[in-house]
């Protein structure tokens, strides 16, 4: 068998009541192939840090809930293949609660 | 110093936010009640009423004039195998359609035809052609039109990522709950002369063998058992026969189910056996949904099964063309909402797939009357949440519509009550009681990682409590939750920063999940015999003379009493067909 190959992925942190600003967290050798960008966010919050926070309801690529950026573009996290190498940050143009988890009725103009 | 850092106060608070709940919500807002909807998370996006891709079957006698509510009724009584609330169910087949016009009338669209009347589809299960549908987005209907009307109603409060967790109760009546605001870490004092639960089914118990969202952890189911509500029908739990459950990208699709009943898709085990030649050797891969679900987990549960706990489902046997056409017909690029096969690693050309049922609906809940009472003044339920109208199995596309009958009815019902009554202050030595019950989790420095009592329920519902039971396996399967809930009780959450936090939540939804999971499992292990959703291999035949009778589970303390009610045949009795 061969052996697996494993992403590198980078994670964008902020708590906006306690850290003055955005920061990464960067992991190494995180299973990827046939798994979701949700997935390995799953994969990284239980094998690593429980307290990051993401979004995700359906499960199925309909309820939009687990939107948030993959290397500059947005998507559902539950539908789109991880990479080789990730950078995982907020949806675009959406209010950050938490790490990842936005606020997914508010818009908030581009650049801020 | 008090836990509880914010009080709200309201007419009616609505537990859960999707078809149900905003139906609810809209009804009281009808009678004049200030309402809160709450959701765990997201309003219009959570649950699983988006979900449902096709069916919503309503007696409008559009397609054949023969059909009426008498008739659905009908079907839907002999659907679940007579142990249905009759009551309920003419309550729900008599008030569908005209809830169904009020949907239509917030915004939903539905198929019609050129004499503007609905387009009717005959659906297993139904002697009429009753479904009416939009396309193969149905439950995006219901959510469009449902958030259009909340969204019209200023007296309608949406509280998201606010996670419903206890009821107060006080001398028997409702006096309010306590919520988690999961942006802050707050606990939240909600004072109410009324509540309904619409938070949906509890699939959850079963995955990754779940094709539902993962908000369904049978939150409701708990907070009403503690709350002294009694649960009904729990060992019925339905069932999807082919779900994928590799690669991890793909768990839980299944459309591609499709390819078995449609395209001529070959079911394998591990040893290349065509298995269903033990079970139906005559229709074999066309055998009913349930017989082909039961032959599947049986195959897997006995060790027979695919290295990711499937059987293999094959067309590779046809022609790459025959393939390929089948293909660009039902999901174009082997794609299909966004999922891509090719690009996840599955070529079902060349390759066998692994698929297992997944668990799609639940049948049993809370017991309720017809005015979506639950015997706690003030206490409502509603929809999925509840049981009653399937009894051993649901018939196709009934449950979109019997969640607008429920949920207004929960929703007038409940705001009448709170117009009427004097609230009842909630008793604070209970509310610091229950506060730090939720809190101890966080606040523990050692424990219990929740992770392990989640995934070990999982499992032993899969393969002791799902598909394929008996008699010793429930016993042990009981015997193994009941300890599981009883190490719940020291969870200790990692994670100490009260905002977002998804691990404080995990843990406290596992013990939600761990009640109900036993009541389950102890719930099958009561029903001595073989109906619906329903197998025993000890007792593999119906049992009429001995169990037409509901298997009732309420909680005393911290022990789950289980036994029976008589069913009422009040309009059709199992002798009359």
């Amino acid at each position: 068998m061969s052996e697996q190959a494993l992403a590198k992925v980078k994670i964008y942190r902020y708590n906006p009541k306690v850290d003055r600003e955005p920061y990464y967290d960067e992991y190494d050798g995180i299973p990827f192939e046939g798994r979701t960008v949700l997935d390995v966010l799953k994969y990284v919050y239980e094998k690593h840090d429980t307290s990051l926070a993401f979004r995700y309801s359906c499960r199925g690529g309909l309820c939009n809930v687990c939107l948030l950026m993959l290397n500059g573009k947005n998507v559902m996290s539950c539908k789109k293949l991880a990479e080789k190498e990730m950078i995982i940050e907020p949806a675009k143009n959406k209010k950050v609660i938490k790490d990842l988890m936005v606020d997914l009725s508010e818009k908030v103009e581009a650049g801020v | 110093m008090s836990n509880i850092v914010t009080q709200i106060e309201t007419d009616v608070l609505v537990v859960g936010s999707e078809g149900t709940g905003a139906r609810a919500a809209i009804e009281a807002d009808n009678y004049g009640a200030r309402t809160i909807l709450a959701s765990k998370g997201i309003f219009g996006g959570s649950g699983v009423t988006l979900m449902a891709p096709y069916s919503c079957c309503v007696a409008f006698g559009h397609e054949d004039p023969r059909d009426n509510p008498r008739e659905h009724e009908k079907d839907t009584i002999m659907g679940g195998q007579f142990l249905g609330n009759q009551r309920l169910i003419r309550v729900y087949t008599e008030n569908a359609p005209q809830r169904m016009l009020d949907l239509e009338s917030y915004g939903a669209r539905f198929n019609k035809k050129e004499d503007g009347k609905f387009e009717q589809v005959l659906m297993p299960g139904h002697r009429f052609p009753r479904a009416i549908h939009y396309k193969f987005a149905t439950g995006k209907q219901f959510r469009k039109g449902l958030m259009n009307e909340v969204g019209r109603r200023p007296n309608i409060k949406v509280y998201e990522d606010f996670f419903v967790l206890d009821l107060l109760v006080e001398s028997g009546k409702i006096s309010g709950a306590l919520a988690l605001d999961l942006r802050t870490g707050e606990l939240v004092l909600v004072k109410t002369g009324a509540v309904i639960l619409a938070t949906g089914g509890a699939m959850e118990m079963f995955y990754p063998r779940s094709d539902a969202s993962c908000d369904l952890t049978g939150d409701s189911h708990a907070m009403a058992l503690r709350a002294g509500a009694q649960l009904r029908d729990l060992e019925f739990m339905q069932f999807f026969p082919t779900g994928m459950v590799h690669p991890p990208a793909l768990n839980g699709v299944i459309w591609i189910g499709q390819l078995r009943y449609k395209c001529g898709g070959l079911l394998y085990n591990r040893y290349g056996e065509r298995f269903m030649k033990k079970y139906d050797p005559v229709n074999m891969e066309l055998s009913t949904r349930d017989l082909v679900s039961r032959a599947m987990a049986t195959e897997i549960i006995e060790g027979r099964g695919t290295p990711h706990g499937g059987v293999w489902l094959d067309v590779s046997y046809l022609g790459d063309n025959i393939v390929e056409a089948y293909a660009a017909e039902v999901f174009p690029n082997f794609s299909f909402r966004g999922y891509n096969l090719l690009e996840a690693g599955v070529d079902i050309r060349k390759d066998a797939i692994e698929v297992a049922p997944m668990a799609h609906f639940y049948m049993g809940g809370i017991t309720i009357n017809e005015f979506c009472e639950t015997g706690i003044e003030g206490l409502y339920a509603a929809g999925e949440v509840t049981a009653g109208i399937n009894g051993a199995n649901r018939i196709e596309g009934n449950a979109l519509s019997e969640i607008q009958v429920f949920g207004a009815i929960a929703g007038q019902v409940a705001a009448q009550y709170a117009g009427q009554q004097a609230k009842s202050e909630p008793n604070r030595e209970q509310v610091e009681e229950k506060c730090a019950a939720l809190l101890a989790p966080l606040e523990r420095n050692e424990g219990v990682s929740y992770f392990g009592l989640r995934r070990q329920a999982q499992e032993i519902m899969w393969t002791q409590v799902g598909l394929v039971r008996d008699g010793e396996k429930l016993e042990k399967a009981a015997a193994a939750l009941t300890s599981l809930r009883e190490q719940s009780s020291r969870i200790c959450v990692r994670n100490k920063t009260r905002e977002c936090n998804r691990e404080w939540m995990e843990a406290l939804e596992t013990q939600n999940m761990l009640l109900l999971a036993e009541a389950m499992a102890r719930s099958a292990l009561y029903r001595k015999e073989t109906r619906g959703a329903h197998y025993r291999r000890d007792y593999p035949e119906k049992n009429n003379d001995q169990w037409l009778v509901n298997v009732v589970a309420t909680l005393e303390g911290e022990k789950l009493n289980i036994n029976q009610a008589p069913v009422e045949f009040t309009y059709l009795k199992p002798e009359e067909v």
